[in-house]
């Protein structure tokens, strides 16, 4: 009896164990040769529709590597179309790793980021970037022209970003610090040329971050001023900077905040003490590095630029209403007592907030090389 | 007389509540915790641990007053006197039945929305009931062993997701917590309350000679503690991740987690698997409750609950178990509806019923049964 129930038992629980299915809910095996394997998604807003591409790899012998695009009425049934369009190729979305939201779409970017949080395959920790002044199209299928794909591209740009100490946000990051913060920031890319094997290629060149506000972009952050994000969100800034005659490498910049209560429990001011180190990377050979006076003046000059990188984006928060970096939530972990009880709310006391900056630079060290040789024949 | 030996050891019993404690309250952790407590979330589950010990250590002192061979339903049924006893052990029965249906619902909508898209969820209610079904009218020592044999793999499964996740949280999601969040803590800790209850209410009712009066009750204590322990971290991890406001926009977000886990770059996508896991639990937990439930109607109608272990005798009440899982069944078809409705049901009514039973009913019980002199 106890094997007749285990005979009876087993492919019942069977039923339950099969994995997942297609995602067509077609089938559930499939030949690798015939997947197309996504691992780019453009998304776009065109004439009230939107139109989705896609950049696949090659999945196996005999696959084939594609660029799709396709429109529809939403994200959804632009790639119910894409499927279509694949013809006998099944479209895997579960590995795509990067996301691009084109200029137009990215105004309405709350969409695009419901449509990964709800999709069965796209995943949270896939890497959101907008695309700056044109849409994502063009991007995923014309990149990289025949040696290379917007995949390789957006890979090798993420890597050497996220060395400089500026940081890709995830859907999952950005979803969390608009629900949390109403406000979020979304790295940013536009189109590039270079040149590869005597060819003009498109690429990829980061550009920033675009501040989503509410779900909508609402401004962008660009420049050097990227390096405040990093040093206000205490990223690891490891990038070089021009001061004066020499080039330092930053090597570190944090921040602290102290926020500023008035009598009647009200946030009046922040003050932001920044920190950055740096080292001496590139002289003009004219300049001493060990001379205490010229450090200090190096020092100086960080110090103002740093306040300069920090100011830009905490005004922008500000004069946005756009609580980017969370600024609420460290005050609130300082304060817990305070922040709950004061009478004017978070999002109508940042637009009045009195910001003040202030900086201090180590330069502490000039790696192998002290003062350059002098070349009058002094010594 | 010889005392009847328990079917079911101490240490089985504590594998079949803690993967029915598993099964109760995985269907619901974090999102209500996070939507009610916001930050401090994640304190719910440890804050339901003392009043699961109460509702422990009242069970137990319940069933320290048996009689050899007595379960909880038989106690109720001396205590009160066959009509009104019969009728209260009916009140578990039906109880226990609904919330079978409730948790059937719970894991077929669980699997067709996550995994099986497009999927009709009666097909894995009726597949779970043609499961459940064979180990209800067999042993219970074979259900016990089933639930000995699945508690390390769940155990083992939920603690790695939990490792891994665990690079990816922010503590400042999880702080501050001041003691103004007391009472939406205390107010989130309801439904996990509510599984509590279920769950020591449905193990007592187990067949007489067993259940929770065999097992020590610094152990039951120790189990409580455990349990809200272990949920507690899962709901920091979920909700250090997520962060409060965006874990509470979530069905799932147990599974979600899952789903954006990598094991250090080398595989991901593991959801499909826990999901399916995810099952093995649900299995013990609805064939407790059913088991749970049959027990009751048959002592209420005068059937004893021991007898015949082979599966086609219907003697004796037997009926009565296929029949609570088909009255399952009629409470998750329109239960599954919608995810809407089902979410209120085992998130708003379903954890009052389980303390009301627990707390409302049972010592008042007790109370009767000591002035009758029958306890």
């Amino acid at each position: 009896m106890k094997r007749l129930r285990t005979i009876i038992l087993l492919p019942l629980l069977a039923a339950l164990l099969t994995g997942c299915t297609g995602s067509a809910g077609s089938g559930s095996v499939y030949d690798l040769s015939e997947l197309l394997v996504v691992q780019v998604v453009g998304i776009d807003a065109e004439n009230g529709e939107t139109r989705v591409s896609v950049s696949t790899a090659k999945s196996g012998d005999g696959a084939r590597k594609a660029s799709l695009a396709a429109s529809g009425g939403s994200a959804t049934l632009a790639i119910e179309n894409l499927r279509e369009l694949a013809g006998t190729g099944e479209l895997l979305l579960a590995d795509a790793d990067y996301v691009l939201i084109g200029e137009d779409a990215a105004k309405d970017a709350q969409r695009c980021l419901d449509f990964i949080e709800r999709s069965v395959e796209l995943r949270m920790n896939t890497a959101v970037l907008t695309v700056r002044g044109e849409p994502a199209e063009p991007l995923v299928t014309l990149s990289g022209g025949e040696n290379t794909d917007i995949t390789e591209i957006l890979a090798s740009l993420k890597s050497e970003i996220e060395s400089r100490g500026l940081h890709i946000f995830t859907c999952g990051e950005i979803a969390c610090s608009l629900a949390r913060d109403g406000a979020a920031l979304a790295g940013c890319v536009r189109s590039g040329k270079t040149e590869a094997f005597g060819e003009d290629v498109m690429t990829a060149v980061f550009d920033g971050y675009a501040i989503l506000r509410g779900g909508v972009t609402a401004a962008y952050i660009t420049g050097d001023a990227v390096y405040g994000v990093s040093i206000l969100r205490d990223d690891g800034i490891s990038a070089p900077v021009k001061v004066g005659s020499v080039t330092l490498q930053l090597t570190g910049g944090s921040a602290k905040l102290h926020p500023v209560w008035a009598d009647d429990g009200r946030l009046t001011g922040l003050d932001v003490s920044v920190s950055v180190r740096a080292e001496i990377a590139e002289t003009d050979g004219a300049s001493s590095v060990t001379d205490p006076e010229a450090l200090a003046g190096f020092e100086e000059e960080l110090a103002a630029d740093a306040v300069g990188w920090a100011s830009s984006v905490l005004n922008a928060s500000r004069e946005l209403g756009a609580d980017f970096l969370g600024l609420g939530r460290e005050i609130e972990l300082m304060a817990p007592g305070k922040w709950r009880s004061m009478p004017v709310s978070w999002s109508e006391t940042l637009p009045e907030l009195e910001i003040n900056v202030t900086a201090e630079a180590t330069v502490t060290r000039a790696l192998i090389l002290n003062d350059p040789a002098k070349t009058d024949g002094e010594m | 007389m010889a005392q009847k030996q328990p079917e079911i050891s101490a240490p089985q019993l504590i594998s079949i509540a803690s993967m029915s404690m598993l099964a109760a309250a995985l269907r619901h952790a974090a999102a209500g915790e996070a939507a009610i407590a916001g930050n401090a979330g994640w304190l719910c589950p440890l804050a339901s641990v003392p009043l699961a010990t109460g509702a422990s250590l009242l069970i137990a002192a319940l069933l320290s007053r048996r009689r050899p061979g007595e379960g909880l339903a038989a106690m109720l049924t001396r205590a009160l006197g066959r009509t009104a006893g019969g009728g209260v052990t009916c009140l578990f029965s039906v109880w226990f039945t609904a919330e079978a249906g409730l948790m059937l619902a719970s894991g077929a909508t669980r699997l067709a929305n996550t995994v099986y898209m497009n999927a009709d969820p009666l097909c894995f209610m009726v597949t779970m009931l043609l499961a459940v079904t064979p180990a209800l009218l067999g042993s219970e020592r074979a259900s016990a062993r089933t639930a000995e044999i699945f508690r390390p793999f769940i155990w083992c499964f939920l603690l790695a997701a939990l490792l891994l996740a665990v690079f990816d949280v922010e503590f400042e999601n999880l702080m501050p917590v001041t003691p103004d969040d007391a009472l939406p803590v205390l107010r989130g800790a309801l439904s996990d309350t509510g599984s509590f209850t279920l769950v020591l209410a449905g193990a007592a009712f187990l067949a007489g000679p067993t259940p929770i009066g065999g097992v020590r009750r610094k152990r039951l204590v120790l189990w409580c503690c455990e349990l809200g322990a272990f949920l507690s971290a899962l709901c920091a991890v979920v909700i250090g991740r997520f962060g409060p406001e965006l874990t509470a926009r979530f069905t799932y977000p147990l599974f979600l987690l899952v789903r954006n886990v990598s094991v250090f770059g080398t595989s991901v996508r593991l959801e499909a698997l826990i999901a399916v896991l995810w099952v093995l639990p649900d299995y013990v937990l609805i064939t407790m409750l059913l088991r749970a439930g049959a027990n009751g109607a048959r002592l209420a109608l005068g059937w004893p609950v021991s007898g015949s272990k082979r599966p086609l005798d219907m003697k004796n009440g037997r009926w009565l178990m296929p029949l609570c899982a088909a009255a399952s069944l009629a409470v998750a078809i329109p239960a599954a509806g919608t995810a809407f409705r089902l979410e209120r049901i085992t998130d708003g009514i379903a954890p009052w019923v389980g303390v009301g039973m627990v707390f409302g009913l049972l010592p008042v019980c007790l109370v009767i049964g000591r002035l009758r002199k029958k306890l």
